[in-house]
């Protein structure tokens, strides 16, 4: 009946969408009265929905995640019409189902019911929440220590779930606190907290638009952050210098085709983004920031010379920073065959990128884990921020500092409390709100925890999300720690193999994922917030209806077992699962940068935390921004390597259609590799001199001389432009290969990008046979 | 009256229909409009022509959807979430009413 009485033409294209939409724009510009429209549009914008594929900035804060590969798999994983019902687990032992890849287990869907393992039958089966609670509860109290008890997070948490469950782990009495930003930018917010007095990127979105050229050192942003890639090829297109570092030549990083572009994607074009690539050998990134400074201190010298002004940004130097002349000395000491040797590039390459830098008015430098996984990434980052000191460029528009976090809200985690080694002033101030006395001995991160697993000083793991078994090194031993707990709980959307590994009692509890609309028990939606890489905190609601009605939250489920656990004297867990504005009340109350929290958050895009640095104040105990001045490492693995027959550096890095520990398929298409993972990418050169070609298999030998035998079996060679000396494969079906015992000096980051390895091809098989 | 819909047109009749039906926000009575007057029958096409962030039409199509709502779900794809969209029985009979008092406001 509607359409026989439509009110005008039936014709989208002359009065649809045009008129629509720019009755939108208007009506969103002036602010006018109601008039339907205006809240049409706008109603629901300040609870937008917080892309759950990276940790980039996100401007538009609704719509994202459609124009980036990340974003739509992320949100078509979670919102999958698949489940993983109690009847799966009937007819699926827990030993069948440890055969399955993690991509078949998460190709199930969406677990639906709380779960409990029954080791009679080898399965899973269903257990009441409020039993499970209890249980848990039971066990966390038999301990005669709460350290006993370690608690892992996941960069998924959103702010509110993080420091529901801090609160929780710390009234219960322990600071174990094992997190997934321990194995990836834990050398950044050491350094740059040396550095600099904070542990965070210090600049913002609208940097990019402002910079002459940007640094991007081993970072691959096209497969792990794909939007910033649009940021970069806009700064590209402006005429600002893209320098990229990174050992393989990713095509991502050469030129992009922007999704929000039609005529582009039309067309089938594309924009070059970088301007200078380098491929220097794993590890070599120091020694090349170093040649680069060395560079620019030889720059200066000949300005000097010529009588004319410094190309150093000498106000800057003295008003701002110490141990400059210590820091120019340690450079000027060391050598370009040092340099050259260590970086893997020649002087000349390394000039050019000097060059660039001096010629830039304002640079940003961003980096991620191919520069943090190394043991020496806390100097690496040093050098980083030492030579951008160099020429003032941190704390002005358009320069800056910028780490690229990986999952979304790894960084806002770290800031609500999940930190093992938590500031006075955080507990003081947690302790003023809730009036208790929290724990001030520091706790595990993931290495320790691990230990503490094996060694059996640790009885039982709570996973906050994440795949805890699979992100961490020396796969093969944590099913051996988990396998050790009285108790294993996994908070979680999806099954995976960490959920295969019970400990005495085990529990999966399913949980609402960010995609999904978290009704409280009003009817009213609640939203989370978030941290982005640039320190924006926004709020995010769930779009899609949950998968099942059995889900909770995530903060309804730490409430559940919190309440169970400590009880209820101090804080009243149920209500805050019911209301979180009244979690982000007392994080405002608690964290400073957070006051008027949910009214702030609540405001398009939401809100920056202040970041002291890049206002150049130093929160350093000098007070001033540290240059670093120590020697480059002896030597690196690629250097070890090369003095050992057959020996190689391997990096794990991830595939185009994989987030972290999550497979969303079997391809990845920037590298040419189709439905496989089971691939190493090696120089051409290196193949020949093995003995090998293209196509043939190999079992990767770890050769960490700690007496643990690793060995990564039947491998594919893919030839690859990568440095001879250095191979690369996907984590974490490597992550076998990666020694616990390896870690970053003062971070325990893995060293997952300075992985001793040689390899056994098929053919040498076949002759010691 | 204009040989297209204008935007007052469209808002008009929006404005009815959140009177008939006070617990619908503004959004998805526009989504019901929409639908009932063949300008779009599925989420992005919704969010394209309106300038509105796909996930927030998501969100209001997933609240508002079910058999005894105004809107159904058809379908939806597993990969772009662009989710199909009809009117029930009961979004027919919301939009038969709004449409005649619509005419006469409009007029």
């Amino acid at each position: 009946m509607g359409k026989t009485v439509f009110i005008g033409k039936p014709s989208r294209a002359a009065g649809g969408w045009g008129a629509l939409k720019s009755c939108g724009k208007r009506l969103l510009e002036s602010g006018s009265p109601l008039s339907g429209a205006r809240t049409l549009l706008k109603a629901n914008q300040p609870d937008g929905f917080d892309c759950p594929g990276c940790a980039w900035g996100d401007p538009e804060h609704g719509s994202s995640f459609e124009f980036c590969e990340n974003g739509v798999k992320a949100v078509a994983w979670e919102a999958t019409d698949k489940r993983t019902p109690p009847d799966f687990f009937a007819t699926h032992s827990v030993s069948e189902l440890k055969t399955w890849s993690d991509y078949a287990l998460e190709q199930q869907g969406r677990l639906t019911h709380p779960m409990r393992y029954d080791r009679a039958t080898d399965s899973y089966v269903r257990v009441d929440w409020d039993a499970a609670f209890a249980e848990i509860a039971a066990i966390l109290n038999s301990f005669d220590t709460p350290d006993r008890a370690e608690f892992y997070t996941s960069g998924r948490a959103s702010n509110e779930a993080a420091f529901l469950y801090q609160l929780f782990v710390r009234l219960y009495g322990t600071n174990n606190f094992p997190d997934c930003s321990n194995m990836c930018h834990e050398a950044s917010g050491i350094a740059m907290k040396q550095a600099v007095g904070v542990g965070k990127g210090t600049v913002l979105l609208e940097d990019f638009e402002k910079a002459d050229a940007i640094f991007v050192i081993g970072q691959n942003p096209g497969t792990n952050h794909p939007r910033m890639l649009g940021d970069l090829r806009r700064a590209a297109r402006r005429g600002a210098k893209i320098v990229i570092f990174n050992p393989l030549r990713e095509r991502g990083l050469e030129r992009f085709a922007d999704p929000q572009d039609k005529l582009e994607m039309l067309r089938g074009g594309s924009s070059e983004i970088a301007s200078d690539y380098f491929q220097p050998r794993l590890g070599g990134d120091m020694a090349a920031v170093r040649g680069m400074a060395k560079a620019v201190f030889a720059a200066d010298e000949a300005a000097r010379t010529a009588g004319r002004p410094s190309v150093l940004d000498l106000d800057f130097i003295s008003r701002h920073t110490a141990d400059f002349d210590a820091y120019r000395g340690a450079v000027e000491a060391t050598g370009w065959a040092e340099i050259e040797d260590q970086s893997g590039l020649t002087r000349d390459e390394i000039e050019r990128a000097a060059a660039v830098y001096l010629g830039a008015g304002r640079v940003i430098c961003t980096w991620a884990m191919g520069v943090t996984q190394h043991r020496h990434s806390v100097i690496t980052i040093r050098e980083i921020a030492s030579f951008m000191m160099l020429r003032g460029n941190i704390g002005k528009p358009g320069a800056g500092l910028c780490p690229v976090r990986g999952h979304s809200n790894v960084q806002g985690d770290r800031t609500v409390g999940i930190n093992e080694k938590p500031p006075a002033a955080f507990l003081d101030a947690l302790e003023r709100e809730f009036d208790f006395q929290a724990p001030r001995h520091h706790g595990h991160n993931v290495l320790a925890a691990i230990g503490a697993m094996l060694d059996g000083s640790a009885q039982a793991f709570i996973g906050l999300g994440g795949n805890f078994a699979r992100a961490t090194p020396d796969s093969q031993l944590i099913e051996r720690a988990l396998a050790r707990q009285k108790l294993t709980v996994n908070i979680a959307t999806k099954l995976n193999h960490s959920h295969l590994m019970p400990g005495e009692v085990s529990f999966i509890l399913p949980c609402l994922g960010r995609t999904e609309i978290d009704h409280n028990s009003k009817g009213v939606s609640q939203i989370v917030t978030v941290e982005d890489s640039m320190s924006m905190v926004h709020g995010s609601g769930g779009i899609n209806r949950p998968a099942s009605p059995e889900l909770r939250s995530e903060v309804a489920i730490i409430a559940g077992i919190a309440a169970a656990t400590v009880g209820s004297a101090k804080v009243d867990w149920a209500a805050l699962a019911d209301d979180y504005d009244l979690i982000r009340d007392h994080i405002a109350n608690v964290i400073p940068g957070f006051e008027n929290y949910n009214q702030r958050v609540r405001k398009p895009r939401g809100f920056h935390l202040r970041n002291a640095a890049a206002n150049r104040e130093w929160e350093t105990p000098q007070g001033r921004a540290m240059f670093w001045s120590g020697p480059l490492p002896d030597a690196v693995e690629h250097q070890v390597a090369r003095g050992r027959d057959g020996v190689f550096v391997l990096q794990t890095f991830r595939s185009h259609d994989q987030y972290n520990t999550t497979i969303y398929g079997m391809d990845d298409r920037y590298r040419g590799v189709y439905g496989e993972r089971n691939v190493v990418f090696i120089n051409p050169a290196d193949l020949a001199d093995l003995g090998a070609e293209a196509g043939d298999r190999a079992d990767v030998i770890g050769r960490h001389e700690d007496g643990v035998s690793r060995v990564a079996s039947d491998f594919r060679f893919v030839p690859y432009d990568i440095p001879r000396g250095c191979v690369a494969g996907y984590y974490p079906e490597l992550n076998v290969l990666v020694p616990l015992s390896s870690a970053g000096d003062e971070s325990d980051t893995p060293t997952s990008k300075s992985v001793l390895v040689s390899f056994r091809t098929k053919a040498r098989q076949a002759d010691a046979a | 009256m204009p040989d297209s819909p204008s935007e007052a047109d469209f808002l008009a009749l929006v404005e009815v229909v959140r009177r008939r039906h006070a617990t619908l926000s503004p959004l998805g009575a526009g989504i019901i409009t929409a639908i009932s007057q063949g300008i779009a029958d599925d989420s992005r096409t919704f969010a394209r022509l309106f300038g509105i962030a796909h996930a927030l039409v998501l969100r209001e199509i997933n609240l508002l959807c079910g058999p005894q709502a105004p809107i159904d779900i058809v379908r939806r794809d597993a990969r772009t979430q662009r989710t199909y969209i009809k009117l029930t029985v009961k979004g027919d009979t919301l939009m038969a009413g709004v449409l005649d008092l619509g005419d006469n406001v409009a007029k």
